[in-house]
């Protein structure tokens, strides 16, 4: 049996009922992990440069239609960052637009995830998301 | 002056020097000769006496006895006269008039003819020139007036021409501006969709959440409205759906590539799970064409969902089927089904975006399968039609072109 890391996720997404529908799903998934939100890209950048959320084994859920600063201008900001260049992201969105994927993935993003229409597609997207993340080897 | 001796006279007709003035004996031979006539046909008074005067003539007038036909016209009506041509000495001919006269003695016995011969060559040569200079004036006239009738047609030609340009620069602007407009719209439609979903995926959640968490003690017309509600969030996500794929329709086109009709169908049938009761007849040898997979099978999966949505809430044996024509530069597909059918005056009707025949809440149409399917056709160079009467069910067809349209770049 490999062993299980527990993962820090910054989930970075403004609409407070998409917050809730991470919140419910790890809820119904019986995800436990620590859950840090940010409502932009700004937000993120504070919260990954503070204290507040712990340097190691980090994932960050990418939303990327966001206010004052969105996805694709904080990966941008990230990849800048020597400390923070490393960090593993995986977008998790509603544009299913080539463009956005594209500019994504040369930012050097892991995945790309359409949010799924119904709940209970999106407690399944969790919980393969979270199951393959304990097994992946981080910086 | 003594003006009856013949001497005198002699000397007068000996002078003539325009006109061959000569006596023939009764039987044709030249009797006398004159100045006009030595002039005119070449010979000397002594190289001709004597002999007969069919020497003046061309061969062939005498093969046909024509000389001896004058000396008898003579005879008869005392005058023979005639413009024809003649011969020379040296064989060269010359176009003469001719007025031979019978000649009498008191008695009236025919004692010989007189003949007075007239080179009218000059005249008649003369006469040609201003002929063939009146025919090549008038040529030349003639020309000119074609000349200047086709100047004027040019001028007609070119002056439509130049509408014609103008018309078609006028279209070509026109239809890069309506073009660009259904570009534009087609965009505005992706961006709208896109944006009304993310708030209508929150209240399908919300309200999903609250069924979750207090669905149990919802009663009456709460858990009715709730039941509804999630209807309608249902309802408005296939109408956004609907938009995002019609905006897609036209504009997204594909390379082209060999696709098997008869096993697209198939494909679509399967992708569609069918209930039981429906059956699909697919005519045999479907063809291979080159085309957009994509696009096509859109058109089958939509016109095929169509007839069984339709069909099943009219009766519970189904019967689809999937036929095809060759029409020279495309295909014909049509699919038929046994359904309740469209009046005439609904048949323009169901090709807009959002129309539908039934109350939404019985049959679960959004209105935007046929208006893709006709932008989808109709993007690809193709046509599309129904025919129907009520009761009767319905045939939807569609051409598809062999070759495909230039892939927009």
């Amino acid at each position: 049996m490999m062993q299980q890391h527990l993962l820090n996720i910054l989930l970075v997404e403004d609409d407070e009922v998409d917050v809730m529908n991470v919140k419910r799903a790890f809820q119904k998934a019986h995800i436990t992990n620590p859950l840090f939100v940010a409502g932009n890209g700004l937000e993120a950048l504070e919260l990954l440069r503070g204290s507040e959320m712990p340097k190691q084994r980090r994932l960050v859920l990418l939303d990327l239609n966001m206010p004052r600063m969105n996805g694709i201008e904080f990966l941008r900001e990230l990849r800048k960052d020597p400390e923070l260049s490393a960090t593993p992201v995986v977008v998790l969105t509603t544009s299913t637009m080539d463009r956005d994927k594209f500019e994504a993935y040369n930012l050097n993003i892991a995945g790309y995830l359409v949010k799924p229409v119904t709940f209970s597609d999106f407690v399944e997207l969790m919980t393969t998301l979270n199951k393959y993340w304990a097994l992946v080897e981080l910086p | 002056m003594d003006f009856d001796n013949p001497a005198v006279y002699r000397q007068l007709v000996d002078s003539v020097a325009d006109y061959a003035i000569i006596l023939l004996h009764t039987d044709g031979r030249v009797a006398s000769w004159n100045e006009g006539a030595r002039r005119i046909k070449g010979y000397a008074a002594h190289e001709i006496l004597g002999h007969s005067f069919e020497a003046f003539y061309p061969r062939e007038a005498v093969a046909t006895g024509f000389p001896k036909h004058e000396l008898e016209v003579a005879e008869r009506d005392g005058r023979f006269e005639d413009e024809n041509w003649r011969v020379r000495k040296d064989g060269s001919r010359f176009w003469a008039n001719v007025v031979v006269t019978a000649l009498r003695d008191a008695q009236g016995r025919l004692v010989g003819y007189g003949k007075v011969t007239r080179d009218l060559t000059a005249r008649r040569e003369t006469e040609a020139q201003a002929r063939q200079l009146a025919a090549e004036q008038a040529a030349l006239a003639e020309a000119a007036r074609r000349s200047e009738e086709l100047q004027r047609i040019n001028e007609q030609l070119e002056s439509a021409l130049a509408d014609a340009r103008t018309a078609r620069d006028n279209a070509e602007r026109s239809a890069a501006a309506a073009e660009a407009a259904y570009r534009e719209l087609d965009q505005f439609a992706y961006v709208a969709s896109h944006d009304l979903k993310a708030p209508l995926r929150g209240i399908a959640s919300l309200a999903q959440w609250i069924q979750d968490d207090i669905g149990e003690r919802l009663t009456g017309d709460s858990a009715n409205h709730m039941r509804m509600l999630q209807g309608r969030v249902h309802r408005m996500q296939a109408l956004i759906d609907g938009v995002l794929a019609y905006s897609r329709a036209g504009r997204t086109l594909t390379t082209p590539e060999r696709v098997d009709s008869a096993a697209l169908v198939q494909e679509v049938i399967e992708l569609q799970a069918l209930p039981a009761e429906v059956k699909v007849d697919v005519a045999p040898h479907m063809p291979s064409l080159q085309a957009e997979r994509v696009p096509l099978q859109q058109v089958f999966m939509n016109l095929i969902d169509n007839a069984v949505k339709y069909a099943r809430g009219y009766r519970p044996d189904v019967l689809l089927e999937v036929a095809w024509r060759d029409l020279e530069d495309t295909y014909e597909f049509s699919v038929r089904d046994n359904g309740p059918g469209i009046a005439p005056e609904y048949q323009e009707r169901i090709w807009g975006i959002f129309q539908t025949l039934a109350p939404r809440d019985k049959v679960e149409g959004t209105g935007i399968g046929l208006s893709v399917v006709k932008k989808v056709v109709e993007s690809r160079g193709g046509r599309v039609w129904v025919e129907s009467e009520p009761g009767q069910g319905a045939a939807f067809r569609f051409t598809w072109p062999k070759v495909p349209r230039e892939a927009a770049t």
